[in-house]
């Protein structure tokens, strides 16, 4: 009896000496350590910030996302590098990547001292998480989203296959939305109305503030409803800070900005971010709840895996988006 | 317990062993220990598991009944939602009937839930009575959802309801 | 107590055979012997299957939307899930290493001898009805691992000669891989599986029992082989003290690395490859050196050469001799299926990695 509980005893010891050896050689590797390919980790930290130079980021590890161009015969586009930290209620996700200018334009008012032109194009980041757990994205990635089959490359569309099919979109924009510090959180259904190849992209449900564009809405020489009472001269103008346009405040070559900005609330305005531009790139942080409770936002549930996709875009319209390639994952550590 | 005894062996076969009969009261005071050990520690998690998110209430949520405009305001109506809901694993339209009515023309609506609190039948609106009727075991409720007589042990429950964009919401 | 007792003695007459199953005697030499746990720990394990089994039966949904969105839940969102689906995923792997060592021990004691040759048999199949446990399991969760995985199984058995495309059809329920499939193995895995496999338990331990225990090996624990002790309470303790040795393992190895649950099943993914259970990797490898025409060689002969001289063991190794180190040639021969196993696992593990 003594002999054989010596034994046992020497025999779960073993065991359990091999499965802790085991254990760490499995697990996901972080720190300076060769990660997963297309894998971003998550830390677990304290408490998420919005700061981009938060202490915890020395430890999240990078994840270099190459970005192919959308568009056939176009360029590629920038290497973004991506972290990731959560703790126990919100994810919050570091975007670096370079881009030469720092784009405030979007469809701004250009005076001319006759009639209004309106043109601009801003930067944007885009994440894309599938809402529910989506077999197609999770091995093709952003391709299952793209419908590009057609020949005339204005009848390509993205967006999901049926109406069970839904996703989630963190739509950043370096003009409209930045500067009031929340990132558009939208989606993508299916093809609502087959001859509006837009209709797929929905934004979600909104109870106040969010940009508004700034046009008076005339068929004919539409021009600016609003203008800055503050500073005509800026890029930027607030709802908080606009008042009835005046034309005859401005001279030729001014400009009014295209869009009245505040910050979202209700589930358009689940994600806060702080975008900075210097030295020619962008550092963004975008935190938003792991669960937001919100029907149309993928619920992020830590130590679940879950596949997402990037793009980004250097002052271009929609279609000339750079895209993330491969399935990138989220893991949790 | 009674002193253990243990049947002699056949002699051909063998004997049993001297400490046998000693430590039996010790080994079996350990077995009992060990086993209700081993026990608990499938039966408390397994238990946990089984009883998992079933005790959790669910989260309630406004579903559009309709156009203000387009309900009258004078009869009682019944109205059947579905609505796009987390059924455990599952998304799935969820659907249900509720009862809408107005006292006073229209300003204000009171929305019932034709669940009958008695055993859970669906209530039918009777007009000309002017009550509703329990099918299974012949309730009765006032239009505003009181207990007339029968079996429901109380009324019949009111949601809360709002007015956006010139729909009327319920909450469920 | 003793009056409630014996009423119920009195109708069911069980105190009789339940204070012989008790009793009975184990030699003295084989509760010494930590090999001879075993067998107990192997239906540990199975218990343990069967426990965590019943308890993922309450909330999995044997369809192919349904499935993967259901084992997610277990995983993710049920209190414990992670735990239970965890132990149930271990201790599949448990059970094939404690069945394939228990086999081992037997067969190095030459415990397949006269009489206990249907012991052997019930064994045997045993053995096969624990693999394909694994086998079925492994495509309940409708993950791109048990997806490809079972592809790549059925198509297998498609290749054996003539049969073959009537067997794979019979695998999948039909020409694809799909509802038809997932219902057949869900079906296997939790009823006909099961069930066959508690009936011959309980065959292989009244054999067991009727038999007694293979005559000792080592003139040491022959020595011992005249002395008894009782079943309960000092044998039952050790089978319940390695069973919770067990339970503490799979516990461990849950909580250090949760059972993996890969992206739900895409059929028309190109760039999955797939990949068997760590026990069936040795075969895969084996499949690898007979391309094209001899495959069948790797998929049916081979497969049918091993269960035939299993199944026929203890009919031609007649010899009285009980010793390993006396029978040189079962032992050799089990040596080298043992090296080719490993060598071929290792090379798998190699190839995937």
């Amino acid at each position: 009896m003594k002999r054989l509980l010596f034994v046992e005893t020497l025999a779960i010891a073993l065991a359990f000496v091999v499965a802790a050896c085991g254990a760490p050689a499995a697990a996901p590797q972080g720190g300076a350590s060769p990660a997963k390919p297309n894998t971003l980790t998550a830390v677990k930290v304290d408490a998420t910030t919005l700061d981009a130079a938060a202490p915890y980021w020395a430890q999240a590890p990078k994840l270099d996302v190459s970005t192919i161009t959308a568009l056939p015969g176009k360029p590629g586009g920038p290497t973004v590098s991506i972290q990731a930290a959560y703790d126990g209620q919100y994810i919050v996700i570091r975007s670096e990547w370079p881009d030469a200018t720092n784009t405030l334009t979007r469809n701004t008012w250009t005076w001319d001292g006759a009639k209004f032109t309106r043109a601009g194009q801003e930067d944007f980041i885009s994440f894309i998480w599938p809402i529910g757990n989506n077999a197609a994205f999770a091995s093709k990635g952003c391709a299952a989203t793209c419908h590009n089959t057609s020949t005339k490359q204005e009848e390509w569309w993205m967006g999901s296959d049926s109406a069970d099919v839904r996703y989630d979109g963190w739509f950043w924009m370096s003009a409209r939305t930045n500067p009031v510090g929340y990132t558009n959180d939208i989606g993508w259904i299916n093809l609502v109305d087959p001859k509006d190849m837009g209709s797929p992209r929905v934004t979600d449900a909104v109870e106040s503030g969010g940009f508004v564009n700034n046009t008076d809405g005339a068929a004919e020489n539409p021009s600016p409803k609003f203008m800055s009472s503050k500073d005509l001269k800026s890029l930027l103008l607030l709802d908080a800070d606009k008042v009835a346009f005046d034309k005859t405040k401005l001279v030729a070559g001014n400009t009014v900005p295209g869009f009245v900005l505040a910050k979202a609330v209700g589930s358009l305005g689940d994600v806060e971010a702080n975008g900075v531009w210097a030295n020619g790139k962008w550092v963004l942080v975008q935190r938003r709840l792991l669960n937001t409770s919100h029907n149309d936002d993928a619920v992020l549930i830590p130590s679940k895996p879950t596949p997402f996709g990037i793009a980004v875009a250097d002052a271009a319209g929609d279609a000339d988006h750079k895209i993330s390639q491969e399935v990138l994952t989220l893991e949790w550590k | 317990m009674a002193a253990p005894k243990l049947p002699p062996l056949p002699a051909e076969k063998g004997v049993w062993d001297e400490h046998v009969i000693d430590r039996r009261r010790f080994l079996e005071a350990a077995l009992g220990v060990l086993a209700g050990i081993g026990g608990l520690l499938v039966a408390v998690p397994g238990a946990r598991f089984l009883i998992g998110n079933s005790l959790e209430p669910s989260a309630t949520k406004w579903v559009e009944l309709g156009k203000i405009a387009d309900l009258p305001v004078a009869a009682v109506t019944q109205v059947s939602y579905s609505t796009r809901a987390t059924d455990a694993w599952r998304e799935v339209n969820q659907r249900g009937t509720v009862y809408v009515s107005s006292a006073d023309g229209g300003a204000t609506f009171t929305v019932l839930d034709g669940t009958c609190t008695h055993l859970g039948c669906i209530v039918q609106w009777n007009e000309g009575d002017s009550r509703f009727v329990c099918p299974c075991h012949s309730g009765h409720f006032t239009r505003e959802g009181e207990v007339i007589d029968g079996p429901p042990p109380h009324r019949l429950r009111q949601l809360a309801v709002k007015v956006q964009d010139g729909a009327l919401f319920a909450e469920i | 107590m003793n009056r409630i007792f014996q009423w119920f003695d009195e109708r069911t007459g069980l105190s009789g055979p339940v204070r012989d199953f008790l009793n009975y005697p184990v030699p003295k030499y084989v509760h010494r012997n930590f090999l001879y746990t075993l067998g107990g720990l192997t239906l540990i394990s199975f218990l343990i299957q069967v426990v965590t089994g019943i308890l993922m039966a309450f909330y999995y949904d044997p369809s192919t939307e349904g499935a993967y969105n259901s084992v997610d839940y277990i995983s993710y969102q049920l209190p414990l899930g992670w735990l239970i689906r965890g132990v149930h995923h271990y201790a599949s792997s448990a059970m094939v290493i404690l069945v394939s060592l228990h086999m081992l021990r037997t067969y190095y004691f030459s415990a397949y001898k006269k009489p206990r040759e249907l012991n052997w048999l019930t064994g045997v199949l045993l053995f096969f009805l624990v693999l394909s446990f694994g086998f079925t399991g492994y495509l309940l969760p409708w993950d791109q691992k048990g997806y490809w995985a079972t592809k790549v199984g059925t198509e297998i058995a498609g290749s054996v000669p003539l049969i073959g495309s009537f067997l794979m059809h019979l695998m999948r329920g039909g020409d694809m891989l799909g509802q038809a499939t997932l219902t057949r193995f869900y079906a296997g895995h939790i009823l006909l599986l099961p069930a066959s496999v508690a009936v011959l338990i309980v065959a292989h331990i009244f054999q067991m029992r009727f038999h007694g225990m293979a005559p000792a090996i080592t003139k040491k624990a022959q020595a011992q082989s005249k002395i008894f002790v009782p079943f309960f309470p000092d044998w039952a303790i050790t089978d319940t003290l390695c069973g919770l040795g067990l339970l503490a393992l799979l516990v461990y190895m849950t909580w250090a690395n949760h059972a993996p649950l890969e992206f739900p099943a895409d059929p028309t993914s190109n760039n999955y490859v797939p990949r068997p259970e760590w026990y069936f990797l040795f075969y895969f490898q084996l499949l690898k050196y007979f391309p094209g025409a001899l495959e069948p060689v790797a998929t049916i002969l081979i497969p049918l050469f091993i269960f035939g001289s299993m199944v026929l063991l203890p009919f031609v190794d007649l010899s009285e001799e009980r010793r390993p180190w006396r029978k040189p040639v079962t032992t050799l021969v089990s040596i080298f299926y043992i090296i080719v196993i490993v060598v071929f696992t290792i090379l798998a593990m190699a190839a995937y990695a």
